[in-house]
């Protein structure tokens, strides 16, 4: 490349440093100074160099801030910001997250070995609250930040709900892969398609209701169903492919439900 | 005016316990130091009005919303309120910038840039600025304690609340912070539990005394001073029935209460001096010691 024959002149190069020009003749010397390293020498030192600070300072929080790609998924499926936040912080939250993830799989592993004919109408009732409570009961023991984050005033039971379907979603391949121990079953990963569903139907109510009658319609929506089932004799049926494929199609659709009614925003607080 | 926040007969027992008896204070703007021996109840006073303990008995408020009240007034109150524990156990896979990212999400601050924007703000309030990328385990002591501090700073609240926030803290960056509460006291209430006498000294309008789940003193640094006016005495000996005394780096030796020795003089006190005469006053009240 070779050098221009004209160049900027001092008053022009401080009104481009002191971005005074229009965005003509902004663009006009930019340009200029590309291909010309005379004028790109005499404009070094109009522009302070601190301001390139912040700018490598955000790069490199950009950098060391970079989210998994897993939320990046959820990320393209509607899912907010801030509830990325909170579910990455609930990641890097190791003991808790570490022990709400066994919890989850071991809940999974009692569920499972619960055959058909034991099972009772009570332990369907609970079945998707159990991964909830030990979850939550994970954090609240474990959790460095508890105090901190009891102060705050965001919903206790939206973060719960968060973390729940986090810890649900992430034991599930590890109980499926555990299932292809022998003796042990596919099935086992199973039990924790209802409290995923719960947990993403209620976070989506959430979005129309306030917390204590979102509580009241989730529980008399799933008290409707196991009733349902027993009275027609079909309890069982709940842990049949069958059963757990609804329950698998209600998450999905909750998802849905949940990711476009964020997508609509809530009130934002600047 | 009203104050930021007010509490009325509030208490707190554990079991037969009484940790807080019955208590009643206004918080307004202003730094307000509260001072007292481990175990006085510093702790359970400040998280009481953190929202983080619910009294036994009694109301707090801020800014007129009921903490002791229903769901909605208590979150009311944690929207106006930063609070800074006495320790925080950090999350070390956490960036510093991630950790307050967090915080900022837990107070509600939904929008992306308003938040980032106000991260950004409270990093530089610490002198963090240059390290919002670093992880948290990379960081030191006093970087971890203004970290903490920051979190408590975000969103201008109307109560501040700090547990021995210059724990740590090299006397440099103690005077920054000084600076730092005193500019956020124009407008907020700031209650900082602390040993550190010469913090009150330096920064606090206000002091209250707390011992034994009690309030012992409530008013100015100046009162709390004057009372150990003419009771700190510097001499070649120390004082007889001197509450305590020290030789100082001069080789004389400096006495608070008691009887002073012959060559002794008078000696200005300080807020330590009236702290440590009034802990003694109680102390024989209750006839712990002597």
């Amino acid at each position: 490349m070779t050098s221009p024959r004209w160049h900027a002149g001092p008053d022009v190069l401080a009104a481009y440093a002191g971005n005074r020009l229009d965005d003509v003749g902004q663009a006009a010397v930019e340009t200029h100074l590309t291909r010309c390293p005379t004028c790109r020498a005499d404009a070094t030192p109009l522009v302070p160099p601190t301001d390139l600070e912040p700018v490598w300072e955000g790069v490199a929080v950009a950098i060391a801030n970079a989210t998994p790609w897993p939320l990046r998924v959820l990320r393209r499926l509607g899912l907010r910001d801030t509830d990325l936040v909170l579910l990455r912080a609930s990641s890097d939250l190791v003991v808790p997250f570490a022990v709400a993830l066994m919890s989850a799989v071991t809940f999974t592993i009692i569920a499972g070995q619960v055959s058909p004919a034991r099972q009772q109408l009570l332990y369907l009732l609970v079945a998707p609250l159990l991964p909830a409570l030990l979850v939550a009961g994970a954090y609240d023991s474990t959790d460095p930040l508890r105090e901190l984050a009891e102060a705050t005033s965001l919903s206790k039971l939206r973060v719960a709900l968060l973390r729940t379907a986090l810890a649900a979603a992430g034991a599930l391949p590890l109980a499926l892969l555990m299932g292809l121990v022998p003796g042990i079953g596919l099935g086992i990963g199973l039990w924790l398609l209802p409290a995923i569903a719960v947990s993403v139907a209620t976070l989506a109510l959430l979005t129309w209701f306030v917390a204590p009658v979102t509580l009241a319609v989730v529980t008399a929506a799933w008290a409707s169903v196991v009733v349902v089932l027993g009275a027609t004799g079909n309890v069982a049926a709940a842990s049949t492919a069958l059963g757990q494929a609804c329950f698998a199609a209600a998450a999905v659709v909750a998802a849905l439900v949940l990711a476009r009614r964020l997508g609509l925003g809530e009130g934002a607080r600047s | 005016m009203n104050a930021h926040a007010r509490l009325r007969g509030v208490t707190k027992s554990y079991g037969s316990t009484v940790a807080l008896h019955p208590t009643d204070l206004d918080l307004h703007p202003g730094v307000t130091g509260l001072l007292g021996p481990n175990g006085a109840g510093k702790s359970t006073l400040l998280r009481l009005l953190a929202t983080s303990l619910t009294p036994s008995a009694g109301s707090i408020d801020v800014a007129g919303h009921a903490v002791t009240g229903t769901l909605p007034e208590r979150t009311e109150a944690r929207r106006r309120l930063g609070y800074l524990p006495q320790e925080v156990g950090f999350p070390r896979r956490m960036t510093a910038f991630g950790f307050l990212d967090y915080v900022a999400v837990l107070k509600e601050w939904t929008d992306t840039d308003a938040r980032h924007a106000e991260v950004r703000r409270v990093l530089g309030l610490v002198d963090l600025a240059e390290l919002g990328s670093k992880r948290i385990s990379a960081l030191s002591g006093g970087q971890r304690r203004r970290l903490a501090i920051a979190q408590a700073l975000m969103g201008s609240p109307i109560l501040v609340v700090l547990d021995e926030p210059t724990t740590g803290l090299d006397p440099e960056q103690r005077a920054s912070l000084r600076a730092m509460l005193s500019e956020q006291a124009r407008t907020s209430a700031v209650l900082l539990a602390t040993h550190q006498t010469e913090d009150v000294a330096a920064l606090c309008d206000r002091v209250i005394v707390l011992d034994s789940g009690r309030v012992r003193f409530d008013g100015r640094v100046p009162d709390l001073v004057a009372m150990a006016s003419g009771q700190v005495w510097v001499g070649p000996q120390a004082n007889d029935a001197a509450v305590v005394s020290w030789r100082t780096g001069t080789g004389a030796v400096r006495s608070v209460g008691g009887v002073p020795r012959p060559g002794s003089h008078g000696a200005d006190p300080a807020v330590e001096d009236a702290y440590l005469l009034m802990r003694a006053t109680v102390h024989n009240e209750q006839g712990v010691i002597r």
